[in-house]
Order: C-alpha cells, then structure tokens, then sequence
C-alpha cells in the first residue's frame, strides 16, 4: 500500500514539475519578447499610454514623437469613426463620374500625411488641409459636403512593430481665417 | 384640268425662281466670304512654310497645320478666389505647386509634364501647360496661401483630347485621268495643256499637339469641309475654230469664285478629303478642236498674282471638321495651287563634242 502510494506521488510530482516547467518556461519566454518588441513612444518627454488621445495639428506644423522600440516600427494612420461623426464625401476623377464615400469607408490615411523616421522616433503632419488628405488617401479628387469638419480624434495615428502596436488619436486644426476657391476642380488636357 | 396645270405651272415656277434666288446668293455670299478673307489668308500663308508635296500637270503646295498644332503645350489658366471666414473677399498671396497623385513612370519629374505658373503680377490666377502626356497618371494642382494654411486643388489628367486634325503627307491622286491634250498646231501654248480630271485625296485623322489622342475620342471619319477663303484664278483662252483655222481667241480670267463648283470641287468622302479640278469642261470641248468647227474653251493656266509672291496661282483656305462628339475639332489648312507642264524634252546647244588636243 505504501509503495502503491509512493508511486502515485512520483507521478503527481513528475507532472507538477513538468506544469511549473513549462509554466516557468513561457514566463521566461513572454518576459525576454515582451522586452525586446514592446514599443514606447513618449510626446514631450511624457510616456504615451495605449489609446492616448487629445492631439492636434496646429497650421500644419508637425508633432514630434520620441519611439523607444527594440525592433524596427512603422506608423500608419487610420481614420477613427463611430456612426455620430462619420461624414459623408465624393470621390472622382471627373465631374462626370462621381461617387459617394463615407469616412468610414476610406480606412488607411497614411497617404494624406508626411511622415519622416527620425533616429529617436518620427514627426508626422497632414499633407493639408482634410480634403487634401481624403484626396491623397484616395488618389482621386474629393468633393467635401459643405457640412463635414474636422472632429476630435478623428486620426488613429498607429505606431506598430512586428509584435506590438501603440495608438495614438489627433485631429487637425482647420483654416479658421480663409477659404480658397478654384473655378474649376478638375483639368483635362 | 386646265386650273390644275395652272397651278403645277405656277408651283413649279416659284420653285424655279426660288432655286436662283437661292444659287445666287449662296454664291454672292461665297464670292463675300473670298473676298473678305482675302488678307487673312494671305498674311496666314505668308507666315507659313510650304512644302511641295506632289506634282502632276498641277503643283499642289500644302502648308502646314494651322497655329495650334504647332503649340509644343496646351495651355489652361486656372483662378483662385480667397474668401475670409467673416465672407469678405479677401486678396492674399497665392502660391501654386503640382505633384503628382499618381505617378505612370518611377522616377518621372511631374514638371517635365504639368507646369503651373502665374504669367502677371496677379497671383489669383495660373497658367496650367501640359508639354506630355501622362495617360494612367493623375497630377494634383495645389493652389495655397500662407501664413494662414488655406488651400484648394484640382485634379489634372491627361485624357489626349484632340486639338487639331491632321493631314498626313499619305495623299495620291486618285483614278487621274489625262484625257486628250488639246493640241493646236502653231500655238505655243501647245505643251502646257493638260486636260483631264484630278482628285487629290487625303488621309484626314484625329491628332494633337502631343501626338496621342486618348482612346475614347474614337475618329469614325464624322468629317466635313468648307473652304473658308483664298484669292488667286485661273486663264483660260477661248477661240473658235472654223475649219481648222483658230478665230476669236481670247484670254478669259476666272477668279476662284467663278470657278468653285466649275473647275474644283472640295469634298469629304468615306473619311477622306478630296480636291478635285476637272481642266476639261465638257460643254466647250465636244468633238476634236483640231477638225471640228465650234467653239471652245481650254485651261491655260493659273492666273499670275503679283500681289502675292508665294505662287501665280490660287489658294484656297479649306476648314475641315470634325463632329463625333462635343463641340467639334477643327483645322484650316491652306492649299495653293498653280500649273506646271510637264518636262517632255530635254535638248543640249551642241550634239557632238570633238576634242583636237
């Protein structure tokens, strides 16, 4: 009997030592990738949390944005959109083929803005003004419904390495003092 | 019976009268319309190089395209209006740029194809030239004022709309027909005579100034000719023969609107532009003029111009068009004629050369 039960212990022990193993093992291992593909990213000295929000492009200047990652990223920009501000907008490359968009439907905007690696992060501004943007995002002409504006957080500014990725929301100031008019909106030679 | 012929006779004599009434000014209002442009079409063939493309009895001389199609760019000017947020017109400072939205070539420099630049000293508004065409490419005009960071666009692209419709050097005369020299012996004009039926046609197409027209301006030979103007004529000699001996013979002058419909024709046909002289007016040269008694009338040449040195000749201003769709491309193309026999001998002042030394 107690040779029976002295086996039955051997077994239970084997199994706990290979559980806290392999336990072990995966804690080691999350610790040492975790280290090596987490990404910082700091906005005047002050760390950036996942999700931080409240940013603005003022007159076009650029924001500067210290990375600390130990892999090489990347940063794209994503149009962030609910239902109550999503806005609507047509796109063509001629007056005669015009279709309807929504903000919502545009995704990637990473092509509307200027973003230059720097050796410690990056800086990133819109190429212009929202409908400068949309065009840039489209690669075709972007007619704005006199109502769409600007609107809190509307950028998803996604800074990402092959593991992590950190979000950070903005909007862009518009033109306050001047509107600029062209009379014609698409030239074809 | 007698009322109903009555009435046909009557019908038919307005219709009669209307038809004259209706020649008439129709060719007062060509002979107008020569002679109006009459200077015009000088000083634009003057201004002009010629070339001689084809020679035959008549030398045809064509100059080139009209103005546009010698453009090494298009041009299109753009204006920019700057409203303050209070709705108050406001008078910045604008600053144009192009870029390219989408580039058809890596590597291409966008101002190698688009530029933009303000030609006065007001900067509301730009001159757009495209020197290239950038099919599949898409070209953004930024128009901006700065400090304030407002700004507007407009999307360039290239769809190769045709400005002009070219005449290609591949012309031939058509089914030419020499018929029967007039020949009068004892009259030196003899050798010049040349009669018979010319049709100079030509290759018409869609073209412009960049040399690739897009592929929606589909050229289903919708073309249609005019001729707008010109100034020169023609001699002709009219005699009468009575048993072989030549009487009366006299120099007659044509001018251009006496001869239009006579002695040329222009028309367009299946897609081509055809010019054609009939030298041969088959009222006056029944029969053999050497043997026949009675009247007759031949061409003898162009009538010299001193006024123009270009050519003792005519020329004519033909516009051609194009309707398959919108409003139409056009071109005027001159064409100046005159006569030339043709070399039939070649003689040399000595036929035997003796060398003693």
């Amino acid at each position: 009997m107690k040779k029976k039960n002295n086996v039955v212990i051997t077994v239970i022990s084997v199994i706990l030592c290979i559980i806290l193993l392999a336990v072990g093992s995966g804690l080691i291992y999350r610790l040492v990738v975790d280290t090596a593909a987490s990404i910082d990213v700091s906005y005047d000295g002050a760390t950036l949390y996942d999700g931080a929000k409240g940013f603005v492009f003022h007159n076009n200047n650029a924001i500067e944005f210290t990375v600390d990652s130990q892999k090489d990223f990347k940063v794209k920009v994503l149009a962030n959109v609910t239902d109550d501000n999503d806005f609507s907008f047509k796109v063509g490359d001629n007056e005669k083929a015009l279709k309807d968009y929504k903000y919502s439907d545009v995704g990637e905007l990473t092509d509307g803005f200027v973003i230059e690696y720097t050796d410690d992060g990056f800086t990133i501004v819109p190429s212009g003004n929202l409908q400068y943007v949309l065009i840039k995002a489209n690669k075709s002409m972007v007619l704005l419904d006199a109502a769409a504006e600007c609107y809190d957080d509307m950028f998803e500014i996604v800074i990402y390495n092959e593991l992590k990725s950190v979000s950070i929301f903005a909007t862009m100031e518009s033109s306050k003092n001047m509107n600029i008019t062209l009379d014609t909106t698409w030239l074809e030679f | 019976m007698k009322k109903i012929l009555k009435i046909i006779s009557l019908v038919l004599l307005i219709g009669i009268v209307g038809v004259s009434i209706f020649a008439l000014v129709g060719c007062e209002d060509f002979k107008k319309k020569v002679d109006e442009t009459v200077d015009e079409v000088k000083d634009a063939v003057n201004d002009l190089e010629f070339n001689v493309v084809e020679e035959r009895g008549i030398n045809l001389v064509i100059a080139p395209m009209n103005a546009s199609s010698t453009d090494e760019y298009e041009a299109k000017t753009i204006t920019a209006t700057a409203t303050k947020f209070d709705g108050t017109v406001a008078t910045p400072t604008f600053t144009w740029h192009v870029e390219w939205l989408e580039c058809p070539i890596e590597g291409a420099v966008v101002t190698d194809y688009v530029t933009v630049e303000c030609e006065t000293d007001d900067t509301s508004v730009a001159t757009v030239k495209c020197y290239k065409g950038f099919a599949g490419g898409k070209i953004l005009l930024v128009c901006s004022v700065e400090p304030e960071g407002a700004s507007a666009t407009c999307l360039i692209t290239y769809g190769g709309f045709p400005d002009h419709i070219d005449l290609t050097a591949e012309f031939h005369m058509q089914n030419y027909e020499p018929g029967d020299n007039v020949r009068i012996e004892g009259r030196d004009w003899e050798d010049n005579l040349h009669n018979g039926k010319y049709y100079f046609e030509f290759t018409l197409a869609l073209d412009n100034y960049i040399g690739k027209v897009g592929s929606e301006y589909v050229d289903d030979d919708n073309y249609e000719a005019i001729i707008t103007g010109g100034y020169g004529g023609i001699v002709a000699k009219e005699y009468t023969v009575v048993d072989g001996i030549v009487n009366d013979e006299q120099l007659k002058e044509y001018s251009i609107y006496d001869l239009w419909g006579e002695f040329f024709d222009v028309r367009i046909e299946d897609g081509y532009l055809l010019i054609c002289f009939d030298l041969n007016p088959t009222e006056y040269l029944m029969g053999n003029p050497d043997t026949t008694n009675g009247k007759y009338e031949v061409f003898y040449g162009f009538l010299p111009d001193d006024r123009y040195e270009l050519t003792n000749g005519f020329t004519l201003a033909i516009t051609v068009e194009y309707l398959g769709w919108g409003d139409g491309v056009e071109s005027t193309y001159y064409f100046s004629f005159d006569y030339s026999g043709l070399v039939s001998e070649v003689a040399l002042d000595n036929q035997e050369l003796v060398f003693t030394k």
